[in-house]
């Protein structure tokens, strides 16, 4: 099944950019407090695809990333140069520009390259830009995801997200 | 090791440190795809007045992934008045295998292993395989780090065999040894991060200590540290290597130290 999902699920992902277009995040790193820690994670952090600017907040050990137009920047990437630096990520935010939306609780919506799923989200229109935080395991702290793992109850597979599955919380 | 838990019991929490310490690697890695270039100069007064033993260590460091790295070394020293010269090569891997990362905080446990070679003859009872014996070295190295407060503990087996060059190991000394390390340091400047360029002092005090449990003797030294760090990618430790505590045959133990560390990152 998770083989099925893993083939099947980026072929509708990849043909549909129905959500919008991301703008810019902003990261809190965490496992450090060095400025010698710090430039390692920016550096890993320029070689994402698509990022355009990098604006460091040191002393909170927390980046703002702004992206190129129609990028198409895979979100795995952000967690994965933040490891590769040997830090990890405690907060993901992003910053995506959509057109007149629905948003509904516990919906999935593409978007270039994956699938956010709505959690604990009041449903709600939106348009412009809209603020996504970026809850799966890997993109908060392992006590926070501790705590929000009995989620999975209501939101099957938030515990076990798919490969660009991601579970968002609308800001 | 009942001095070790001494130093445990007390170590100052609370204090603003960072981990970069001059003799003890800490848990962290190399950032992945990295080339750290280092050298450490140490100028060692020679207890039999014969003047200053100067090594020098050049190496590089290569992150192979987040959670592996390796380091070769060369071991160059002058005995005193003799002309410098390659006395050996170093080989030190190491593998982070527990990582839990908070806001500002971390805790790391790495397993590590070191080779060291050396070509001259064998001169003193403590072991080193970093410059003065042949031998491997393997333990654990673990850092919690609180704010700006890291702890750094290291515990390691070494074993010694014979030197090259027909340079053997006394038949009846011990070959193995514990080693033990300690630190601490502090953050002195800046008070607040808020440029790259800023340069960062860090004091730090390190403990190292070794215990031959086939006799019984040990040492134990302390090393004060003077750290700066330019542009947040040059390392610089100004050391000074002392004697606390000894009960076995050494040559050199009190010395200065000099550490100079690049990283160049994103190679590939």
């Amino acid at each position: 099944m998770r083989i099925f999902l893993c083939i099947l699920l980026p072929l509708l992902w990849s043909s549909s950019n129905a959500f919008g277009q991301l703008q810019s995040a902003t990261l809190q790193a965490t496992g450090l407090t060095c400025s010698m820690c710090s430039k390692a994670t920016f550096k890993k952090l320029q070689a994402i695809e698509g990022v355009q600017k990098i604006t460091p907040d040191l002393d909170n050990t927390s980046f703002v990333l702004q992206f190129s137009p129609n990028n198409t920047t895979p979100i795995a990437s952000i967690q994965k140069q933040v490891e590769a630096a040997g830090f990890s990520v405690g907060k993901l935010v992003l910053n995506y520009k959509i057109p007149a939306t629905t948003i509904a609780n516990n919906t999935a919506v593409a978007f270039k390259g994956g699938q956010f799923i709505f959690i604990e989200t009041a449903s709600t229109k939106k348009e412009g830009i809209v603020q996504l935080q970026v809850v799966n395991k890997g993109f908060i702290t392992d006590k926070e995801f501790k705590k929000l793992q009995a989620l999975a109850t209501k939101y099957p597979g938030y515990d076990k997200a798919a490969p660009n599955q991601y579970f968002v919380k609308l800001l | 090791m009942k001095y070790c838990l001494f130093w445990v019991l007390l170590l100052p929490l609370g204090a603003a440190t960072q981990e970069l310490f001059t003799l003890t690697d800490a848990a962290s890695n190399l950032p992945a795809h990295s080339l750290s270039v280092r050298t450490m100069s140490m100028g060692m007064k020679r207890l039999d007045g014969n003047g200053t033993n100067w090594h020098h260590i050049p190496d590089v460091g290569w992150g192979i992934s987040k959670k592996w790295m390796i380091r070769s070394s060369i071991f160059l020293a002058n005995r005193g008045a003799q002309p410098l010269k390659m006395e050996g090569v170093g080989l030190y891997t190491k593998y982070r295998f527990l990582s839990v990362d908070d806001e500002h905080k971390h805790f790391r446990i790495a397993a590590f292993a070191r080779l060291g070679t050396n070509n001259t003859p064998i001169h003193m009872q403590e072991l080193e395989i970093m410059g003065h014996n042949t031998g491997w070295e393997t333990g654990l190295v673990a850092t919690q780090l609180v704010q700006k407060t890291a702890v750094n503990a290291a515990v390691s087996w070494e074993r010694v065999t014979n030197n090259f060059n027909g340079n053997k190991f006394p038949g009846n000394a011990p070959r193995d040894g514990i080693n033990y390390t300690l630190a601490w340091g502090r953050l002195m400047y800046p008070k607040k991060y808020t440029s790259f360029k800023q340069v960062n002092l860090n004091t730090m005090v390190e403990l190292v200590g070794q215990y031959l449990p086939q006799t019984g003797e040990h040492f134990i030294d302390v090393l004060p540290t003077l750290q700066v760090i330019v542009n947040s990618q040059l390392k610089i430790d100004m050391a000074y290597r002392r004697q606390l505590t000894n009960s076995m045959f050494r040559t050199a133990p009190n010395g200065v130290m000099l550490k100079l560390e690049y990283t160049f990152f994103n190679i590939r």
